[in-house]
Formats: structure tokens, sequence, C-alpha cells
């Protein structure tokens, strides 16, 4: 169909970007190489979490607690660092309408996380709350629908 | 900004995604710029006009007075 140029002329067709993939993954999908790529790695890193959390836990009694609590400390750091590194490589391979939409997804989520950020450190100064700062993780779906929002509007 | 890259497509019976291709970019871009959703870097449109043989400001136009491309496509053709 693609090939045909009068079946490819109007002016309305739609973009056809994978609403599925973008809302779960904050991405376009394995479909090209580069995509396939972050994909596998970045599911790598965060199964290397995994196995490491359930290998912390399994060998609880055998390793020594400060060396358990200092690899659960900066396993998830440094994952996630590799996601963004992987992250980085991804965006820099996409073609310009593609970055640019990743880049506004990650615009608009920064100046959504920047007042909650504060709001969180202002309570947890005025009334002594412990903010968990695992709610940071919730800002990857909120890129995510960010960049669904972002997508329907070059549908 | 108005551009004339559906016009000049048609003409030379390219589908978007062939387009797309030449250019090295998706068809989703190809029909964001169609559609005006987009303006595309200064790269893509030295690309695009070099691919159609034209000047920038041939395809690409602030106003409605890219239609004087259509005038001048068909004087050549003619």
């Amino acid at each position: 169909m693609d090939n045909d140029p009068s079946n490819d002329l109007s002016a309305n067709r739609n973009s056809h970007w994978p609403a599925v993939w973008i809302l779960l993954y904050g991405n376009y999908g394995p479909r090209s190489p580069e995509g396939r790529r972050y994909f596998v790695r970045s599911n790598i890193a965060l199964f290397a979490i995994v196995v490491c959390m359930v290998l912390l836990a399994l060998l609880r009694h055998v390793i020594p607690m400060s060396i358990a609590r200092l690899v659960a400390a900066i396993t998830p750091g440094v994952a996630f660092a590799y996601i963004a590194w992987e992250y980085r490589r991804y965006v820099s391979a996409l073609d310009e309408l593609a970055r640019s939409m990743q880049f506004e997804a990650v615009a608009w989520t920064y100046l959504c996380a920047l007042p909650v950020a504060m709001l969180l450190g202002g309570l947890g100064f005025a009334y002594h709350w412990r903010v968990n700062w695992y709610w940071f993780v919730a800002l990857e779906p909120m890129r995510a629908v960010w960049l669904y929002f972002v997508s329907r509007r070059y549908q | 900004m108005t551009n004339e890259l559906r016009v000049l497509r048609a003409r030379h019976g390219l589908s978007q995604a062939e387009l797309a291709e030449k250019l090295g970019v998706s068809r989703q871009t190809i029909n964001a710029i169609e559609t005006g959703r987009y303006d595309p870097s200064l790269p893509l449109a030295f690309k695009i006009a070099a691919l159609f043989g034209h000047r920038i400001e041939e395809i690409f136009s602030v106003e409605d007075g890219a239609r004087k491309l259509e005038g001048r496509l068909e004087r050549r053709a003619g």
C-alpha cells in the first residue's frame, strides 16, 4: 500500500504511532534496530536489579550485611544510569520528529516533577514527613503519558 | 509555515514511505511536514530541496506565496 503514491496523498493520513508501546514503555517499540537495542538492554538492566535483589535475599546469611546493604543501595542507581545512557543513545538515533517528541515529553515531565518534588520537600521539612523518594520511579510512566499526548498532535 | 512537499512528492510519484526512506526520516515526519504540523530542521529542509532540485524558499514559505512554485512547475511542464 505504501508503495502506491495514489494511496498516500491524503494530507490527513494517520501517522500510526504505536500508542500501546508509547504508553507502556515511553518509546516507539522495537521495530527499528535502535528501538530493539534499547528495549533489550533496558530490560536486561531491569532484570539485573531483580536478580541482584533475589541473590541478596538468598545469600543474606552468607555475605556480610555491610556489603549486602551497599550492593542493594547502588544497584538500582547503576542500572538506571545504564538505562539513561541507553536512552540517550536511542534518542540520538531517532529521526528528528521522533526525537523532538521525546525531548518534549522529557521536558514536560521535568516541569511536572519540579513542583511535586518541591512540595514533597516542603511538606517533609515542615511536618517532618519521611518522603519516600521511590516516587521518582513514577516519572517514567508520566513521561510515557506525555509522549502519548505529544504523539497525538501528529496523528 | 506552508510547504509544497505533497505537491512535489506527487509529481515525482513517491509515497510518503519512499520519500522518508530517501531522506532518512520516518514516514510520520513526512506526514507531519506535509500537514503543516511540524517544521523540518534546516538540514532536512536542505535535503528535501536538493532531492527535488529546488531552492528551499521555493518549497517552504511563511505565507501562501508558495503557490508561485505551482505556477513555475506548470510553466516548466507546459
